[in-house]
């Protein structure tokens, strides 16, 4: 650094720059505050020069900053803290009441060794307000989030859509292989839903979609997993179910959509549905064949009439 | 334009000039933890760009397949970043031993920050100390913890061709652990390294 400027420049700038710098020593005794340490905390330098920073902050974290202020005199060498692991040194307001949405002043900070004094170690401690780039960040995780959530979703229906149900599958047939315990899938696809749509328009079939979705979600447990596989056909990954358990649920499906009309605009719309269902076995080597044999017995449902329930078996 | 690889003189300097580096960077742990703590000697080479991910993915070979990786940038006379790579074994001794114990992951994440500032700061700074040059840190960050190395190693800097490969091994009281520091530098950098290390030979 030139030294053109004089000291009191130095000073000035030292003391009005919007980065906060303090210094103090080894054992946390303070040396200098400047205005942004001032004005933020609303401790005077006057009254904090010459007395240790604890007894003005009883909320700092005392011994990890002792121990980081002696680390950083020992070693002679820069330290940093970042707002990502902890938010902030000094609880100070941030200054974005309006559009905030946080508590405090998000705070980096970097613990610079002086060089060269030998008989007193002093350590400066500077302490830049990120609250911005912590706001920002957070928007951009909601964001993420959000997106992620939305991609996993049918847009009609709002249940998980096939590539969804596909990544969960995958992941239950791990840990059925792995752990051991049951797991069965259930394909449902409606019957003749092509008439509903020539017959009463695609709105009225979006509607059936919807309600018979909203029908079969309401039975199913927190720990099942409804996606809309594709067009009108659903599949139901089902956890810690075996094939009987599998078959009474799929058997109350069915009962439901054939017991119940859907209404639009004052039509009722009668409704069946074929499922095809099977449970994994230590034979089948991935979540894809498992998916496979439940096809194989809603197809089998379909040679054999419609509005039922087949369950796989390897004749198929 | 790709710098010129250092000779087999200037690399031997170099490893001496680390190996003193290391040396202070194990004293000053030991001091600040309270533990005797002993580093290997490091193992120093050079990597180019293409063969970087293998020879890191060699390193870690077998030793499971959880890992944390944090990232430090340096600059001014020597510039380029720091790579320092933990298995999951490391980040709990050092955490325990440091008496990390609330379970927070903010806590564990901050140690592994520290103890890579420091490690990269020992060695770095010794480094240009010795060899009369100058060097600034920015603040270390977290790339992942508990992910295998190929997820920690992708966002590497493909921009220089010369990767200096920096393999160092923690003896701590209660068993041992490795630390892998990787470097990268700029290839002005390493005409520095080279201009400092011909000055260090030549003052002896």
């Amino acid at each position: 650094m030139t030294a053109a400027l004089g000291d009191n420049s130095l000073g000035f700038i030292i003391d009005r720059v919007d980065v906060g710098i303090l210094v103090v020593t080894e054992n946390l005794e303070v040396v200098l505050w400047n205005r942004f340490m001032e004005a933020n905390s609303k401790v005077a330098a006057e009254t904090i020069v010459g007395t240790c920073l604890l007894e003005s902050f009883p909320d700092l974290p005392g011994k990890w900053l002792e121990k980081k202020v002696r680390s950083v005199c020992l070693l002679n060498n820069f330290a940093f803290t970042s707002w990502q692991q902890r938010p902030y040194l000094f609880n100070f307001k941030h200054h974005r009441p309006i559009t905030g949405g946080v508590t405090h002043m998000f705070q980096n900070c970097t613990f610079i060794p002086f060089e060269g004094s030998e008989s007193e170690r002093l350590v400066c401690i500077t302490l830049f307000d990120v609250t911005d780039s912590a706001i920002s960040q957070r928007e951009v995780q909601q964001a993420q989030a959000e997106l992620e959530e939305l991609s996993n979703r049918d847009p009609l229906t709002g249940i998980y859509n096939r590539r969804f149900m596909e990544t969960e599958l995958n992941k239950e047939f791990k840990r059925v292989r792995r752990h051991g315990g049951t797991l069965s899938v259930l394909f449902l696809d409606l019957d003749f839903f092509k008439n509903v749509n020539d017959t009463y328009g695609h709105q009225a079939g979006d509607q059936v979609l919807i309600e018979v979705t909203q029908r079969i979600d309401g039975m199913t447990r927190a720990t099942d997993c409804l996606a809309r596989y594709g067009g009108e056909e659903f599949a139901i990954i089902l956890p810690e179910t075996d094939i009987s358990g599998g078959l009474t649920f799929a058997n109350r499906v069915r009962e439901l959509i054939e017991k119940t009309p859907v209404y639009y605009e004052g039509h009722a719309i009668t409704l069946t549905a074929s499922l095809g269902l099977s449970e994994y076995d230590e034979g089948i080597e991935s979540h894809d064949a498992l998916l496979d044999q439940s096809d194989k017995a809603l197809y089998v449902a379909k040679e054999q009439g419609r509005n039922r329930v087949v369950c796989y078996t390897p004749d198929m | 334009m790709k710098a010129e690889p250092l000779n087999v003189e200037e690399n031997e300097v170099l490893q001496e000039v680390i190996n003193i580096g290391m040396g202070q960077a194990g004293a000053s742990l030991a001091k600040l933890f309270d533990v005797f703590v002993n580093l290997s000697v490091p193992r120093v080479s050079w990597v180019n760009d293409a063969d970087f991910i293998d020879q890191v993915e060699k390193l870690v070979e077998g030793h499971g397949s959880s890992w944390a990786g944090v990232r430090q940038a340096f600059y001014n006379q020597l510039e380029g970043e720091a790579f320092a790579i933990y298995g999951a074994a490391g980040c709990q001794q050092l955490a325990g031993l440091i008496g990390y114990v609330d379970g927070d992951n903010g806590a564990e994440e901050e140690l592994l920050l520290d103890v890579t500032n420091i490690l990269v700061g020992a060695c770095l700074v010794g480094v240009a100390k010795q060899i009369g040059k100058k060097l600034d840190f920015v603040a270390p960050t977290l790339v992942g913890m508990g992910k295998p190395i190929s997820d920690l190693l992708y966002k590497r800097d493909r921009e220089w061709d010369q990767c200096l490969l920096i393999e160092v091994n923690f003896c701590l009281e209660e068993g041992d652990f490795s630390c892998h520091l990787v470097t990268l530098m700029s290839e002005a950098s390493i005409e520095q390294l080279r201009s400092g290390l011909i000055d260090f030979m030549e003052s002896y």
